[in-house]
């Protein structure tokens, strides 16, 4: 049975999908997709392969909406990711590839905000969640806001899909840029036959 | 924490064009490029439908599924005999075969997330008659299926090969006249996604109808709460 009931009741208790949202394209930046691409394939023995799951470093709302996909059916075999950017070194690498003029673009900076590669391959999704920005926390401090940045790398392709709200997005750029606003519910996923690859980048807004 | 590794070398590359049937392509020509903005992917919305009930229809699909539990269709890729294989069926011999390789072989599409319930023909009950109603005077030989989709399943992109009216008829299509029309059965929800080429339908109501012009790709997705259900027609066009 498809026991739905608990996950329906939290995002219903948090959202109204009925009620629209405007998430419109921020801007696009100047990047290399082939770069980051080619990052992946580099570093691909020390990207973190994740699926979707509650863990302990994450927050206890973060691990209520892994919780709940679990249970209706989100696994290892749906939700795989990998991804480069926790790591240090990676990180840096990748705020190199961004590179500074994008950087200002966003009004960030650099020094104090945290980049993510994904990698979705198809067939696997991203489960309808809110962000709990436990990574950039971590690093850069518990009263650091962050806003957190969808940039498009790949071109955009059959399958590929980012829904923020009641907004999909698809059809991107690469660099195409888009706001994820604080405790909004978005999802994505990739049935399509190539692979996704997009950037998170979170920053506290400077200017 | 690792997971298992991928099935084969990642590719940018994977041609979908390539694994259509060529007469598919050839009598219906179409752009192919994802990046095409030009397009009038999203021109073949008929209608929204209002002789069925269709919020009582996805009731019972989804309590039908829930007394089956186990989706009775996904698509894996038999290793040992090397055979697509679409639940207990070796679809090797029909035209969706070259585009299950890009699915399995070269992609890890398998058992785990291709998963949906599918209700055909007479097991569809009382909704059997006045489903067939819809199309009945638009399609000859006509086959109706229902399909519910859970969460965290897709149906991978894909052109419509018709292999369900290939069992059906025991002919090989003639494409130039087989058509598929499709009606969403609830309405829009979180995480419910379907391209028709480069349009991306959203947000839908129930009994949305489409045409779905052969020859284009399209895939479905849910990365939501609730199931997807939609109702498809295939059938050789009247006249």
């Amino acid at each position: 049975m498809l026991d739905n009931q608990y996950f329906t009741d939290y995002v219903d208790s948090r959202t109204d999908l009925s009620k629209s949202l405007d998430i419109d394209k921020l801007c696009t930046l100047d990047i290399d997709p082939d770069a980051f691409e080619d990052f992946a394939n580099v570093n691909r023995d020390t990207a973190i392969v994740k699926w979707y799951h509650p863990r302990p470093f994450l927050n206890a709302e973060t691990n209520e909406q892994a919780i709940n996909a679990n249970w209706i059916g989100y696994n290892e075999h749906n939700t795989t990711e990998t991804n480069w950017g926790l790591d240090p070194v990676h990180n840096s690498l990748l705020k190199k590839l961004v590179g500074e003029a994008n950087f200002r673009k966003l009004g960030i900076d650099p020094r104090q905000s945290l980049l993510r590669l994904l990698e979705y391959m198809p067939g696997h999704c991203l489960p309808l969640h809110y962000d709990g920005m436990e990574g950039f926390n971590r690093i850069y401090g518990a009263d650091k806001v962050g806003t957190r940045f969808f940039v498009a790398v790949s071109k955009w392709d059959w399958g590929h899909a980012l829904q923020v709200h009641n907004k999909m997005i698809a059809n991107w750029k690469p660099g195409d840029v888009y706001i994820i606003p604080p405790k909004v519910f978005h999802a994505s996923a990739n049935f399509g036959i190539r692979p996704k690859y997009t950037l998170t980048i979170t920053g506290e807004i400077i200017e | 924490m690792k997971t298992y590794p991928i099935k084969a070398d990642l590719d940018l590359y994977v041609d979908p064009y390539a694994a259509i049937p060529r007469e598919i392509v050839e009598q219906n020509p179409w752009h192919w490029d994802p990046q095409e903005t030009e397009h009038k992917d999203g021109d073949s919305f008929l209608y929204t439908d209002a002789s069925i009930n269709w919020f009582e229809l996805a009731e019972w699909a989804v309590a039908e599924a829930n007394e089956i539990r186990v989706p009775q269709k996904y698509w894996w890729w038999d290793e040992e005999n090397e055979q697509a294989m679409h639940a207990d069926e070796s679809v090797n011999h029909c035209p969706i075969f070259e585009t299950c390789t890009q699915w399995m072989v070269q992609n890890d599409y398998n058992e785990h997330n291709t998963r949906y319930f599918k209700f055909a023909n007479h097991e569809l009950g009382a909704f059997y008659e006045p489903l067939k109603a819809m199309f009945a005077h638009k399609l000859e030989d006509m086959t109706m299926s229902l399909f519910v989709q859970p969460p965290g399943q897709t149906m991978p992109t894909h052109v419509d090969t018709f292999s369900s009216y290939m069992r059906k008829t025991e002919e090989y299509p003639d494409y130039s006249k087989l058509r598929r029309f499709m009606t969403f059965v609830s309405d829009w929800d979180w995480g419910h996604y379907f391209h028709y080429g480069n349009h991306v339908m959203q947000p839908w109501k129930a009994g949305d109808t489409w045409d779905l012009v052969p020859g284009i790709y399209h895939g479905s997705a849910n990365c939501g709460v609730t199931p997807k259900i939609t109702m498809h027609w295939s059938g050789k066009l009247v006249g």
